[in-house]
């Protein structure tokens, strides 16, 4: 289902979810994505009787996100994922884990930006 | 408790459900077993390494080898497609027990010249 | 009262994966939970990055393995849309004979995890006996018992012949019997009413607002099912969700049982159709775009989010797995009620923790 995602700044995000909350929109996902080296993607989903609703924002590198988990508290944890793989990180969540929602304390790198070195020792090899 | 206590005394008169392995085993065709290459008729294109998920295979074209990390093989069977002669094969009456050990599979083979890979490829294609 | 923080998991007996909950308890009732998981990352979208796309579909089925192929089928199917690839009709009935055996399988392991949890072994037992016989059609037509690797881009690469169909459908019928029977075990025994009745409520704004998806919030009143998207071969079967509007820990396995019976109906009504033709179009060419596409796992709807550039490999591939969604209505189910319920609340979200942390 190839759909149309419409563009949305940055500091519209919150006031889209409200909306769509208002309007019966069943939160589905956030997806991050990198776009180039200097700016990533969020893509926020919504759902309603079997339509898939989707807008984007695009962030610079290095620029807070306001969060939108006093909307939608499902947001909390897809946040918390997006700022453990892209470093990219919101300010006011609900509950922050503050990078170590799913990696270890021992991980320093960024894992899904700027091309991270990644393999096995056989790749490395070859 | 009746429901359940009528199914205990139907299994107590039924027969078993498990089967002895490994004395007893029972094989589906198409089973994907362990991966072995027939390194005779092998003609070292590397379509297989190219094309495995776990990157557990690894041809050498110039010095004509083949090895294979029975390990991190998950017996996809992708290669099997891959492969232009059909040497290599999930092998069916191979029930896949744990390995003892590490190994590695390694077989040196034969340079072939042009006309014996054009049989060997015509061969796969005939069936 | 002073309140205690009473670490579950992430071993526990109870749970089939890791997963902490941090519970805030105040004299056996519980207050606040905090989920803690990663203990099961292992980064499967970040080998997106390194793996072709075609090698990528032996590795997004091995994110859970007990919906492997709804998984495989997703991805496939999203990368089909992308390069403008049409399945033909008989590999679209194939994946749904295969998807709905998965869906089978997977919720007679859910309801034998749920007997053990308030220590029904016996039943467990039985219920995996069940489940068994399915594992045989998957090794007999596939070539493995639980991933069963059949989805390439393009369609699929096993067949059902004729004998094997009239055997799968000689054991569907057994299949059918037999959890008829033994549902009554597990659905009218009293002490698993006591266990499971008001347990865990989720009221339907609740399960509507904080994302709930599959039975979780089909239990709870709303009636939403991705299989009416009319993937696979689903528009030509008929298909209605099943809903039930208790919203506790009983009307989820109710639902899930229901949901077991309508696979084999479905299962048995494709093979009936199957029709004619070929197994796989060919593919050309690279994949380019972004898509998002959707559908019904056992556990609920999953999303995949492709974005291609015209390589070899992939620029995103994005999973939002459905025990994922579950986490928030699990964190909201939990307060007010008692410690000893914890785990059953737990297991009747169905989690698959390996699904969620990929």
């Amino acid at each position: 289902m190839a759909q149309e995602i419409r563009n949305i700044e940055i500091g519209g995000a919150v006031e889209a979810c409200r909306r769509m909350k208002a309007e019966g929109w069943r939160f589905v996902t956030m997806t991050a994505t990198e776009v180039d080296e200097d700016s990533l993607d969020v893509i926020y989903s919504f759902d309603k009787a079997y339509t898939l609703e989707s807008f984007r924002v695009t962030v610079p590198k290095g620029q807070k996100l306001p969060s939108v988990s006093a909307v939608f508290f499902a947001a909390t944890f897809v946040e918390n994922e997006i700022q453990d793989q892209f470093g990219l990180l919101f300010e006011g969540l609900a509950i922050d884990f503050e990078r170590r929602f799913l990696l270890n304390e021992e991980v320093r790198t960024v894992p899904l930006v700027n091309k991270q070195k990644l393999g096995t020792k056989r790749d490395a090899a070859n | 408790m009746l429901p359940m206590l009528s199914n205990v005394v139907r299994n107590f008169f039924g027969r078993a459900v498990t089967e002895g392995y490994p004395f007893q085993t029972r094989e589906f065709e198409g089973y994907r077993g362990k991966l072995v290459n027939d390194i005779v008729s092998c003609i070292f294109c590397g379509a297989c390494a190219r094309v495995c998920p776990s990157r557990c295979i690894e041809v050498d074209a110039k010095g004509c080898s083949f090895s294979c990390d029975p390990n991190a093989c998950v017996q996809c069977g992708i290669c099997e497609e891959a492969c232009p002669t059909g040497g290599l094969r999930l092998t069916v009456g191979h029930h896949r027990a744990p390995a003892y050990s590490k190994d590695e599979i390694f077989q040196q083979g034969v340079r072939k010249s042009k006309e014996e890979i054009l049989a060997l490829r015509k061969r796969k294609q005939e069936g | 009262m002073a309140l205690t923080v009473v670490p579950f998991g992430p071993q526990h007996p109870v749970l089939p994966e890791p997963v902490q909950m941090k519970l805030v308890v105040e004299d056996e009732i519980v207050k606040e939970a905090i989920p803690v998981i990663g203990y099961v990352h292992r980064g499967l979208e970040a080998i997106a990055t390194i793996r072709d796309y075609t090698q990528m579909i032996q590795i997004v089925e091995r994110t859970c393995g007990i919906c492997s192929m709804i998984h495989s089928l997703c991805y496939c199917q999203g990368l089909e849309e992308l390069m403008g690839l049409e399945v033909t009709p008989r590999a679209r009935y194939l994946r749904t004979v295969w998807g709905e055996l998965h869906r089978m399988h997977s919720h007679l392991l859910w309801a034998g995890l749920f007997a053990d949890a308030f220590g029904f072994e016996s039943l467990f037992m039985e219920l995996w006996k069940i489940r068994e016989r399915i594992l045989d059609l998957n090794e007999a037509t596939t070539g493995n018992r639980v991933i069963v690797s059949v989805n390439v881009i393009g369609g699929v690469r096993a067949d059902i012949s004729d004998e094997q169909r009239t055997w799968i459908l000689k054991v569907l019928n057994e299949v059918e019997r037999d959890i008829r029977r033994i549902e009554k075990a597990l659905l009218e025994d009293h002490t698993v009413k006591h266990r499971t009745v008001g347990v865990g409520v989720l009221t339907k704004e609740q399960a509507f607002e904080l994302g709930a998806v599959g039975p979780v919030l089909r239990a709870s009143g709303v009636a939403q099912d991705m299989r009416v998207l009319k993937y696979a071969a689903y528009d030509e079967l008929g298909f209605e969700p099943i809903v039930r509007t208790e919203g506790d820990s009983w009307a989820r396995c109710k639902v899930r049982f229901d949901e077991t019976i309508q696979a084999c109906g479905l299962a048995r009504k494709a093979l009936e159709r199957l029709p004619e033709g070929e197994l796989r179009v060919k593919a050309s060419g690279h994949p380019t775009g972004e898509i998002l596409t959707r559908v019904e796992q056992p556990r609920g709807e999953c999303l995949y989010y492709i974005k291609a550039n015209g390589g070899k490999h992939l620029s995103r591939c994005r999973i939002r797995t459905p025990t994922f969604a579950n986490i928030a209505p699990l964190v909201a189910m939990m307060p007010g009620s008692e410690l000893a319920n914890v785990p059953v609340i737990i297991i009747s979200i169905d989690p698959c923790i390996s699904c969620t942390e990929r």
